[in-house]
């Protein structure tokens, strides 16, 4: 009997020996395999249509999302690096560019956000703004420049303040 | 012989018409080069910078507000304050509106006059609205265009520039007749100087050396 107690004993401490190292090594495993796949979700050149004009120019691109990287960051945000985001006029061409290094895009209300800095202009170049730290929303077109904001407006508007 | 005295004919022909077409040229450039004098242009053209601590702009109805140390540089004015909206709404037919509303702690140093008579004025007011309008008072297609262009300063203003202190509320300035008007007139400091020199209120006579000094 104990023989046979002292050999269940032995086989139980074999079993852990055994059972334990392959459970870390599948574990590690995993993680590593998680990571890749993180990696591998990385989306190069990443473009977006937001919105469009309503009917009768239902084709033409209101706002349009760019970014040099995608990286999906789960519930439905994703982190764009080298971000541009364009508005246009109702016959395409171009009514402002705002770009970022880093920003923000969340899928679920369509906002674009970064605590980072950023710069927009008009395709006339009559106005430049530059902040650090922006919130765009698409639904109203709204822009909040949280800190440093600095404007810049060039050509007629300057001295359209002349009667 | 003929033939060589031709060719230097053609020579020279094609020489001076080449000349008068250069000199044509010349002259033509430099007539639309000809500078046009307007007296109330800035005479320093640069861009406008705004600088504030946050902003927030509503694209589709063109409504740009700055809050926090607002300081606008203009090549006409500076304005310092806490909340400016610019009202730019798009318009159809080519008529304008911008209105800017400066708040809170309002300071404004603007230059008035034609150089090299310029004069250089501090405003100091709790409020102060710039409105600009270009609108057209003709039904279309028929157009007669009519600007406007007023400022409102509201909220104990003073305005100092080298003739003295004026305290009105509100203080509006027409900038198309550049008059300045109140309702509510509270009183002006005259700097000593402008005092005791009439030329103030009345003409200064200027001498004329001909008619003065010549026996009747």
């Amino acid at each position: 009997m104990r023989i046979n107690s002292h050999s269940k004993n032995r086989q139980a401490s074999i079993a852990v020996k055994l059972v334990l190292p392959s459970i870390f090594c599948v574990l590690f495993c995993l993680a590593i395999a998680s990571a890749q796949s993180a990696a591998n979700d990385t989306i190069k050149k990443f473009k977006a249509p937001l919105e469009y004009f309503e009917a009768p120019n239902e084709l033409q691109v209101k706002s349009y999302l760019e970014g040099a990287e995608a990286l999906p960051q789960g519930d439905g945000l994703i982190l764009l690096r080298d971000a541009k985001l364009q508005t246009f006029q109702t016959n395409g061409t171009p009514d402002m560019t705002m770009t970022a290094p880093q920003c923000f895009f969340n899928m679920k209300d369509q906002s674009v956000n970064s605590a980072g800095p950023f710069q927009m202009w008009t395709s006339d170049n009559a106005l430049l703004q530059e902040g650090v730290g922006f919130f765009w929303q698409k639904t109203n077109s709204e822009l909040i420049i949280s800190n440093r904001v600095q404007t810049t407006v060039r050509g007629r508007m300057t001295n359209s303040i002349v009667p | 012989m003929k033939y060589f005295h031709l060719v230097c004919l053609i020579v020279v022909a094609v020489a001076l018409a080449l000349k008068a077409q250069t000199s044509s040229t010349s002259l033509l450039v430099e007539t639309n080069t000809a500078p046009v004098v307007r007296t109330n242009v800035p005479t320093e053209i640069r861009p406008t910078e705004i600088n504030s601590r946050a902003a927030q702009f509503y694209m589709k109805s063109n409504v740009f507000v700055y809050v926090g140390d607002v300081h606008v540089d203009n090549p006409q004015m500076q304005l310092w304050c806490e909340r400016l909206t610019l009202e730019a709404p798009k318009l159809e037919h080519g008529e304008k509106f911008n209105r800017g509303t400066a708040e809170t702690n309002v300071v404004i140093d603007f230059v008035t006059g034609t150089a090299p008579n310029l004069t250089t004025n501090h405003a100091v007011s709790d409020k102060a609205v710039y409105t600009s309008i270009i609108t057209n008072i003709l039904p279309l297609p028929a157009q007669l265009w009519q600007t406007s262009s007023i400022v409102v300063l509201t909220g104990n203003p003073v305005v100092t520039n080298n003739q003295g202190v004026t305290r009105m509320d509100p203080i509006i300035w027409d900038r198309i007749a550049d008059v300045i008007s109140s309702t509510n007139f509270k009183g002006m400091d005259i700097n000593p100087q402008q005092t005791n020199n009439n030329s103030t209120f009345f003409e200064t006579p200027t001498a004329k050396p001909g008619k003065a000094g010549a026996p009747k």
